[in-house]
C-alpha cells in the first residue's frame, strides 16, 4: 500500500536505498538462533534475584542479610550499602541534556526510603533460581510505613506528604505557592489566549485522564555480568544503548568506566524502557563480590509491578478557539504528568507534541510533573506523544464539529508549514504536513463512505507530531582482504539498523548489501554513541556511515592510485572498481584485488561521527474506522490507514514495520492496556493476562502510506520514523468512537467498561 | 518452585492410592497446576499424572444414549470428535474458548471443572446441560452433578484420594438448544469478565418447557439463575420474555469488583450476554428441530 512518490525537493536516484531488502538478522531471529542475554551461559554462572519493597512509601530501618547469607548455595547479597551514595543532579553524558545518575541509582536500589512498591531493596546471587528465591525470603527488612500518595490528585492535595522534601521545584514564579510533590513547572506563552478565547466564534474544551501504561517489550530486563581478577567487568546486556549502560553502571558502582565493557546482544523490544539500567548494576556488583558470573532476569510480574519504569499517566485540560472561517485563534493547555517516585519527567515533550501540528496566533501551555508513590516513569515510544494527542486531537475534532467543518478541512486550514512558528517559538524546519493532508483527502480510506453495519460505526482522523532528536552516533568501517566491508556501529539495532546501514554502506561504496557486514560493537570495540532513542539511529547512524564510507573510499583511492601509478585525481571509482585514466599505466583494479595486494600495507579504517544533525521532525495522519457495540462497549477496528512523511524511506518494509508496530502498540493503550494501581500502590494486574496487550487477533491489517519530503542537510533527507506513528492512534480511535456513538471518551484506555459507562452517563444526564 | 515427585499411574485405583498421600495433586493438562506451582499459588509434594489412564481420556456413548467424557480428555480431542460436536457443539465451542490452540492441546474438561475458577468457560453449559461427574475414591465410586462440584474459587467437592474420572452428559432431545457467550476485552487469550450459558428445551406447543441459565465470573462459583429459569418455563419465547428473563438472571448474579471489571459492569454484561445467549439457544433449538 506504500508508495514512495517524492514531493518537494527532487530525490537523488539511488540503487539500494529505498529497496525492500529483507532483514539481515531475520532468519536467525525467526528460527530461534539469535542470541539474547537470557540464552547466555558462562562457566560457574550464578542466578541473581531481587528483593523488592512491598510498601509504596516507607523508611528502611534495617536490613538483615545474615540468614540469607547462611543459606547453602548463596554466594552474595547486596543492599544499598554496597553502592556509593549518589546525590541528585549527578549528571552523566547522554544526548543534548545529559542524564541524572541519581535517577538510575534510585531505580536500581532504594537507599533509606522506598518510594514505590517493587523498588529493589536487596539482591542475591545463588547457585540456582530456587535457592535465590529462598534466600530472598530470608532477607529481613524492617520498614516504618509512611503515608503514600498514589494518584496525582492525592500528591498535590494540601497537606500531602512531600516525597522529596529537599527537592526544589523549578519554573514557579517568585512567591507562588508550590504544591507538594511538584517536579518542575514549564510555561510556554505567546499572545493572550484568554482574550482570544473570549472573542472566538467557536470554542471547544476537553479534560482527559490517561492511565499509566507499559512499553510491553516481550523480553523482560535480563543481563549477565562477570568480573575478572584484574577488576574488569563485562556485562552482556539487552539495552537500547551499550554506551549508556556502561556510563550508568560505572557510575552506580563507582567503577572506572575503562574497566567496564558492555556487550549488547539482541534485544526483544525496548521502546524506551531499556535506556535506563535496572538489573545491570546489581548483577555487576553481585558478580564482583561472588567472583562468579551472575545472570539476572526480571520476571514478567516484576517488570509490570515496579521493576521497570512505565510510561507516564497524565491529566490534560485543553481549550481552543477559532474564527467562524475555522482559523484557530487560541490554544490553551494544562498538563499534569505523573512522574512516579522520582521527579524529572519532562512535560515539554507533551506540550510540543500536542500543539505542533497547528498554527495559532496565541498559545498558553502550562505543564508540571507530579511525584507519586509509583514506579519512576521511563520513556515509551514518543514519550508523552500519545497522551498529548489524545487531548489535542479530540479537542480539535470537537472544535471542527462546533464549527460544522469537515475535520480534515479544518486541519488543512490550520496545519503547520515550513517556516511557521513552532510551539517553542522558532520557525518550523521542513515539514510536509499539508502534503500529507492532501494525500489523505484523495485516499479511499477517506473518500470511500463508511458502510453501515449492524452496530454503530464511525471514522476518526488524528494528526501526530514528534520532534525526535539527533544526539551522536559513530561508526567505523574496515575493508577486509577480499574487499568486503565491515561496519561497526556504536549503537544497537532495535529497528533493523543492521540491514538499513548495510544498505547505506553498499550505496555509498557502490557494492551489494551482501558485501557489507554490520555489527553492533561492544563498548570497547565501538566508539561512543548515544542510545537508540528519539527516532534518531537510522538518521544519525546513516550520516556516520556515509562519512565513514567516504573516509574509507579516500584511503582506498590513494592506495589504488599508487598501484595504478596514476595521479589520485585521475582515479575514478564505480561499482567496486577503481579506474585510472591519464596515468602512465592506464588500467583498473577492484577493491578486492587492491586489498589482496595491499592488506599488509596497513589497515583501511573509515571513521564516521555524526553530531547535531538537523532535526527530522516526524508528522503523520491516521484514519480509522471503528464499530462499537454499545451494550458491551467493545470497539472493533474495521480499517486503519497510517500516513507518514519519512523524508526518505531507507527500506520501505522496515518503515512499514515501524508504522504498523506503533499502531498496534497505540491500539493497545488506547483500548485495553493500563497498569491498575490499588489504593496501596500495589499493581493489581501484573500479568500478560490482565495487562491486556492486544494479540494478533485484535488488530486489523494496517495500511501504510509513505510520503517523502526530504530534510535539507541530512543524508538522503532522512526523517525519524519509529515514534510518531504511535502518537495519533488513541485520538484517532476516540474520534471514530465519538462519531459512532456520539460520546467523547476522556479516559484512556477506552476500555469496554468505560465506553458503557460513558453511554450510561449520557443517558442519565 | 519446590521439588516434587512425579507419578504416572495406568489405573484409576492406583491414582486414588497415590492421591491419599499428603500434598498430592492431580495433573491432567497441567495448564493451571504448573503455572500455580511455579507462581507459588499451590504446592505439591507428589504430582499424579492421570493422562495414561485409558478410562480418563476416552470419549464414548454412555448406556443412556448420552456421552461419557474422560476427565483428562483434551479440549482438542473434544473438538475433533465428530459425534460429540454434532450433538453438543455449543458445549465443545465453550471449551474451545479456553486459552490458545496450544493450551487446548493440553487442557482438559475435568481440569476446567476441578480448577473451580468462577470464570471457567466450559462449566456453565455442563451445568446447564445437567452433566454429572463420576468420582473415584478409596471407598469406591460415586456421582455428583457438576453443578455441585465447585464450592468456592479453587475448591471442589472432592475428599482426599478422590478424583474426577469422567463427565456424563445426558442424552439430548431434538427440541433443545444451547449456547454459551462470554465477554472479554481481547478476542482470545483472555478470561471472561462475565459469561452466560443457556440451555433450553421446547414443548410441542412451541413454548419453553425447560430452561437453564448459568452465569460465569459473577460469583464465587458458577451462578445458576433459578428465578429466571422458573420465569421462562411455560412461556412463549418472545422478545419481551427474553429481555425480562435476562434482567432477572442478572439480578441473581453476585459479582465482585476487581481489576477485570466492576460489579455493576459485570451485572450489566450478565444481562446483555444472557439475552444474546438465550436468543441463540432458542435459535439452536429451532434449527435442531428443523433438522430432525
Amino acid at each position: 500500500m506504500s508508495d514512495g512518490q517524492a514531493t518537494g525537493e527532487p530525490v537523488p536516484a539511488t540503487r539500494i536505498i529505498g529497496q525492500r531488502v529483507p532483514r539481515i538478522d531475520g532468519g536467525e531471529r525467526v528460527t530461534g538462533r539469535a542470541i539474547y542475554a537470557g540464552d547466555l551461559v558462562r562457566p560457574g554462572l550464578l542466578i541473581g534475584a531481587v528483593k523488592r519493597s512491598p510498601h509504596a512509601h516507607a523508611r528502611i530501618l534495617a536490613i538483615d542479610t545474615s540468614r540469607a547469607l547462611a543459606l547453602k548455595g548463596v554466594k552474595a547479597v547486596v543492599t544499598a550499602k554496597d553502592f556509593p551514595t549518589i546525590v541528585p543532579g549527578t549528571i552523566i553524558p547522554f544526548g543534548e541534556t545529559g542524564a541524572d545518575l541519581w535517577v538510575a541509582a534510585t531505580i536500581a536500589m532504594a537507599r533509606d526510603t522506598v518510594l514505590w512498591v517493587g523498588q529493589p531493596v536487596a539482591a542475591v546471587a545463588a547457585v540456582d533460581a530456587h535457592v535465590a528465591e529462598e534466600a530472598l525470603a530470608l532477607i529481613d527488612v524492617t520498614y516504618r510505613a509512611l503515608p503514600a500518595v498514589i494518584s496525582m490528585a492525592d500528591a498535590l492535595a494540601d497537606g500531602a506528604p512531600a516525597l522529596h522534601p529537599q527537592h526544589k521545584a523549578k519554573g514557579f514564579d517568585a512567591g507562588a505557592t508550590i504544591p507538594p510533590n511538584a517536579g518542575a513547572r514549564t510555561l510556554i506563552e505567546r499572545g493572550d489566549t484568554a482574550v482570544a478565547l473570549a472573542n472566538a466564534a467557536a470554542t471547544a474544551e476537553i479534560a482527559v485522564d490517561v492511565d499509566t501504561g507499559h512499553q510491553g517489550y516481550i523480553e523482560p530486563h535480563v543481563c549477565v555480568a562477570e568480573a575478572d581478577p584484574q577488576g574488569n567487568v563485562t556485562i552482556w546486556a539487552s539495552t537500547q544503548g551499550a554506551h549508556q549502560t556502561e556510563s550508568q553502571v560505572a557510575g552506580i558502582l563507582g567503577l572506572a568506566q575503562s574497566k567496564l565493557k558492555v556487550v549488547p546482544l539482541e534485544i526483544g523490544g525496548g521502546f524506551g524502557g531499556k535506556i535506563t539500567t535496572h538489573v545491570e548494576p546489581l548483577a555487576a556488583r553481585l558478580a564482583q563480590i561472588a567472583g562468579r558470573p551472575v545472570k539476572m532476569t526480571m520476571s514478567r510480574a516484576e517488570m509490570l509491578a515496579g521493576g521497570s519504569g512505565p510510561p507516564a499517566g497524565a491529566r490534560i485540560r485543553m481549550k481552543v478557539g477559532a474564527e467562524r472561517d475555522g482559523r484557530l485563534t487560541a490554544i490553551d493547555g494544562h498538563y499534569l504528568v505523573d512522574t512516579g517516585g522520582i521527579p524529572g519527567t519532562a512535560t515539554t515533550l507533551l506540550m510540543q507534541a500536542s500543539t505542533a501540528c497547528y498554527q495559532t496566533p496565541t498559545i498558553r501551555l502550562e505543564g508540571m510533573d507530579v511525584v507519586t508513590n509509583k514506579p519512576r516513569t521511563e520513556a515509551y515510544r514518543g514519550p508523552g506523544g500519545i497522551q498529548a494527542a489524545f487531548a489535542v486531537e479530540q479537542v480539535m475534532d470537537e472544535l471542527s464539529l462546533n464549527l460544522g467543518m469537515d475535520p480534515l478541512a479544518f486541519r488543512r486550514k490550520n496545519a503547520a508549514v515550513t517556516g511557521s512558528v513552532m510551539p517553542v517559538g522558532t520557525p518550523f524546519p521542513s515539514i510536509g504536513l499539508t502534503t500529507i493532508l492532501d494525500r489523505v483527502a484523495g485516499h479511499p480510506c477517506w473518500t470511500e463512505p463508511l458502510a453501515a453495519g449492524a452496530l454503530p460505526r464511525g471514522r476518526g482522523l488524528a494528526l501526530g507530531y514528534w520532534r525526535g532528536t539527533s544526539m551522536t552516533s559513530a561508526a567505523q568501517i574496515t575493508i577486509s582482504g577480499d574487499g568486503r566491508v565491515a561496519v561497526v556501529m556504536g549503537t544497537v539495532d532495535i529497528s533493523g539498523t543492521r540491514t538499513t546501514m548495510a544498505q547505506v554502506a553498499a550505496e555509498q561504496l557502490e557494492l551489494e548489501v551482501d558485501d557489507v557486514a554490520v555489527v553492533m560493537g561492544d563498548t570497547k570495540a565501538s566508539a561512543y554513541s548515544d542510545a537508540a532513542a528519539g527516532s534518531r539511529v537510522g538518521r544519525t547512524m546513516a550520516a556516520a556511515v556515509v562519512d565513514a564510507c567516504q573516509d574509507a573510499l579516500a584511503q582506498l583511492r590513494r592506495r589504488a592510485a599508487e598501484r595504478l601509478q596514476a595521479p589520485e585525481a585521475g582515479v575514478s571509482y564505480a561499482r567496486g572498481v577503481f579506474h585510472a585514466t591519464g596515468g602512465a599505466l592506464a588500467g583498473s583494479i577492484s577493491i578486492g584485488e587492491l586489498m589482496r595486494q595491499t592488506l599488509s600495507d596497513g589497515a583501511v579504517i573509515g571513521r564516521g561521527v555524526s553530531t547535531k544533525l538537523p532535526f527530522g521532525v516526524e508528522v503523520g495522519a491516521h484514519v480509522v474506522d471503528v464499530e462499537v457495540d454499545p451494550e458491551t462497549g467493545r470497539v472493533e477496528i474495521l480499517r486503519y490507514t497510517a500516513f507518514q512523511d519519512v523524508g526518505r524511506a531507507l527500506n520501505p518494509t522496515a518503515v512499514e514495520g515501524q508504522m504498523q508496530g506503533s499502531v498496534v502498540q497505540g491500539l493497545g493503550w488506547a483500548l485495553t492496556e493500563a497498569i491498575d494501581y490499588g489504593a496501596d500502590g500495589r499493581v493489581r494486574n501484573a500479568s500478560m493476562l490482565d495487562f491486556r496487550m492486544p494479540t494478533a487477533l485484535d488488530v486489523p491489517a494496517i495500511d501504510c502510506v509513505i510520503i517523502e519530503t526530504p530534510v535539507p542537510g541530512v543524508p538522503y533527507g532522512l526523517r525519524g520514523v519509529g515514534e510518531m506513528p504511535i502518537v495519533p492512534v488513541a485520538a484517532a480511535v476516540a474520534n471514530a468512537v465519538r462519531r459512532a456513538i456520539g460520546v467523547r471518551l476522556t479516559k484512556m484506555p477506552m476500555t469496554p467498561e468505560r465506553i458503557v459507562g460513558a453511554l450510561a452517563a449520557r443517558g442519565t444526564s | 518452585m519446590q521439588p516434587f515427585a512425579y507419578e504416572r499411574p495406568r489405573r484409576v485405583e492406583d491414582a486414588t492410592a497415590l492421591l491419599m498421600q499428603r500434598g498430592a495433586r492431580v495433573l491432567a493438562g497441567g495448564t493451571d497446576l504448573i503455572a500455580q506451582l511455579k507462581e507459588g499459588r499451590r504446592t505439591a509434594s507428589i504430582v499424579v499424572d492421570v493422562k495414561a489412564i485409558p478410562e480418563m481420556v476416552a470419549i464414548a456413548r454412555g448406556p443412556d444414549g448420552g456421552w461419557r467424557i474422560g476427565a483428562a480428555a483434551s479440549i482438542r480431542a473434544l473438538g475433533g470428535h465428530a459425534g460429540l460436536m454434532a450433538e453438543h457443539g455449543a458445549l465443545v465451542q465453550s471449551a474451545r474458548l479456553i486459552g490458545s490452540l496450544q493450551i487446548q492441546s493440553r487442557a482438559t474438561l475435568g481440569g476446567n471443572v476441578c480448577n473451580a475458577a468462577p470464570s471457567a468457560d466450559a462449566v456453565p453449559l455442563l451445568v446447564a446441560l445437567g452433566a454429572t461427574g463420576e468420582i473415584a475414591g478409596p471407598g469406591g465410586r460415586r456421582t455428583l452433578p457438576v453443578e455441585d462440584m465447585a464450592q468456592s474459587p479453587g475448591r471442589v467437592s472432592l475428599a482426599p484420594g478422590e478424583i474426577l474420572v469422567s463427565i456424563h452428559l445426558p442424552a439430548r432431545g431434538t427440541r433443545s438448544g444451547a449456547y454459551y457467550l462470554r465477554f472479554t476485552p481481547r478476542r482470545e487469550m483472555d478470561i471472561a469478565i462475565a459469561g452466560s450459558g443457556v440451555s433450553v428445551t421446547m414443548a410441542a406447543d412451541g413454548t419453553i418447557a425447560d430452561a437453564r441459565i448459568v452465569l460465569a465470573s459473577v460469583g464465587p462459583t458458577p451462578v445458576r439463575c433459578r428465578a429466571a429459569e422458573a420465569f421462562l418455563a411455560g412461556r412463549a419465547a418472545d422478545d419481551q420474555t427474553i429481555r425480562d428473563a435476562a434482567r432477572m438472571a442478572a439480578g441473581e448474579a453476585k459479582p465482585i469488583s476487581d481489576t477485570r471489571g466492576s460489579a455493576d459492569y459485570r451485572r450489566h454484561l450478565a444481562d446483555v450476554l444472557t439475552r444474546r445467549a438465550l436468543s441463540a439457544a432458542l435459535m439452536d433449538a429451532e434449527q435442531r428441530k428443523a433438522a430432525a
